[in-house]
């Protein structure tokens, strides 16, 4: 668990320190993506809380993920209908539902070891 | 054992995937701020700052003027060769356009087509440039206007009509469409010049660019209120 945190760190510094920077009409689907990526990584780690994570599983999903969000803001952007935002809801919505089973499944624990 | 160190890489790695992301997207978030947030509140700022300025200043024009008119008044009273020069003075005022004037004439009101232009049509030909004004002034003048304004600010001989960006500039003010241009002359004269066959109504028209002449018995054409400062001339006197 030290290894993705220390991950994570090395990524915000070098997304920091890089001159990297997204042209401003894609700036949203790089939000979009980014809250596709958080949405997966929750899922992945309330699956290694349930254990039954899979490598595979994850993987796709946290590509498969942010490729469609991009898809559907695309999509949305020609239909003239904000259509990011059913990505929006269904990811938060996703998200705090991960969040609940994690903190559940955490609390479990901790009582259960007292 | 080997399966739960490569569920690790890829956790690391999407991690950092995922950091990286997360940095370049705050970066450009604060980019998009910089660029349309802060600006847009700056810019209205900034325009509600000029435009109580530009109150600010008319009232004090208006100040000066009726200053200016009170010493005049002053002066005539009693000498007879003051009263003359007033006259003169007044004459030569209404020729430089520094006078409120009034009579019958035209108001020709121009904006952009607002019918939707074809894409495939370059925008450019739908919307009022700086010629398309300065040619309606000229055409105006041609047919004997005595006193031509441009949304309330009078031509003079100083006056310029030129294209800064979106806007057109006169008087040094900067103009954004409708342009109401009131003239002052034999209105059947000026009405007729604007819209004789092939002339300037006509052609603004092809482009779909609304333009209106309304031929008015009572036109005001307000006076010149800029300064004029002469730097470089200096008067010839006669005999020399």
């Amino acid at each position: 668990m030290l290894l993705p945190i220390l991950g994570l760190l090395v990524g915000l510094t070098l997304g920091w320190t890089s001159t990297i920077s997204v042209p401003l009409q894609y700036a949203h689907y790089l939000s979009i993506a980014l809250l596709a990526a958080l949405d997966s990584i929750f899922g992945g780690v309330r699956a290694y809380l349930e254990e039954n994570y899979d490598n595979y599983v994850f993987m796709s999903g946290f590509f498969g993920n942010i490729i469609l969000a991009a898809l559907l803001v695309n999509l949305g952007e020609r239909f003239g209908v904000d259509l990011y935002l059913a990505a929006i809801f269904a990811f938060g919505v996703r998200l705090f539902q991960n969040l609940a089973i994690m903190r559940r499944i955490l609390l479990n624990k901790f009582f259960s070891k007292k | 054992m080997n399966r739960k160190q490569s569920s690790t890489l890829a956790l690391t790695l999407i991690c950092l995937i995922l950091g990286f992301m997360m940095a370049i997207n705050f970066r450009t978030q604060q980019d998009v701020e910089l660029t349309t947030g802060v600006r847009d509140t700056e810019l209205r700022s900034k325009v509600i700052e000029l435009v109580n300025k530009n109150e600010n200043l008319e009232t004090h024009i208006s100040e000066l003027e009726r200053l200016l008119n009170e010493y005049r008044t002053k002066s005539v009273s009693g000498e007879s060769t003051a009263e003359i020069l007033t006259q003169e003075l007044d004459q030569i005022r209404h020729l430089a356009g520094l006078t409120d004037v009034k009579g019958q004439g035209v108001v020709v009101t121009i904006n952009d087509a607002t019918s939707e232009s074809n894409q495939y049509e370059d925008p450019n030909l739908f919307i009022v440039h700086d010629e398309d004004l300065l040619n309606v002034v000229n055409v105006l003048k041609a047919a004997g206007a005595e006193a031509i304004s441009v949304n309330g600010l009078r031509i003079v001989a100083q006056s310029e009509i030129s294209c800064a960006g979106p806007v057109i500039l006169v008087n040094q003010t900067r103009l954004a469409p409708p342009y109401v241009v009131s003239a002052i002359g034999d209105m059947r004269n000026l009405e007729s010049s604007l819209n004789m066959r092939g002339g300037i109504v006509e052609k603004l028209r092809f482009w779909g660019i609304e333009i209106e002449v309304d031929v008015l018995e009572d036109v005001f054409v307000p006076s010149y209120k800029g300064k004029i400062d002469f730097k470089f001339l200096q008067p010839v006197k006669e005999g020399e």
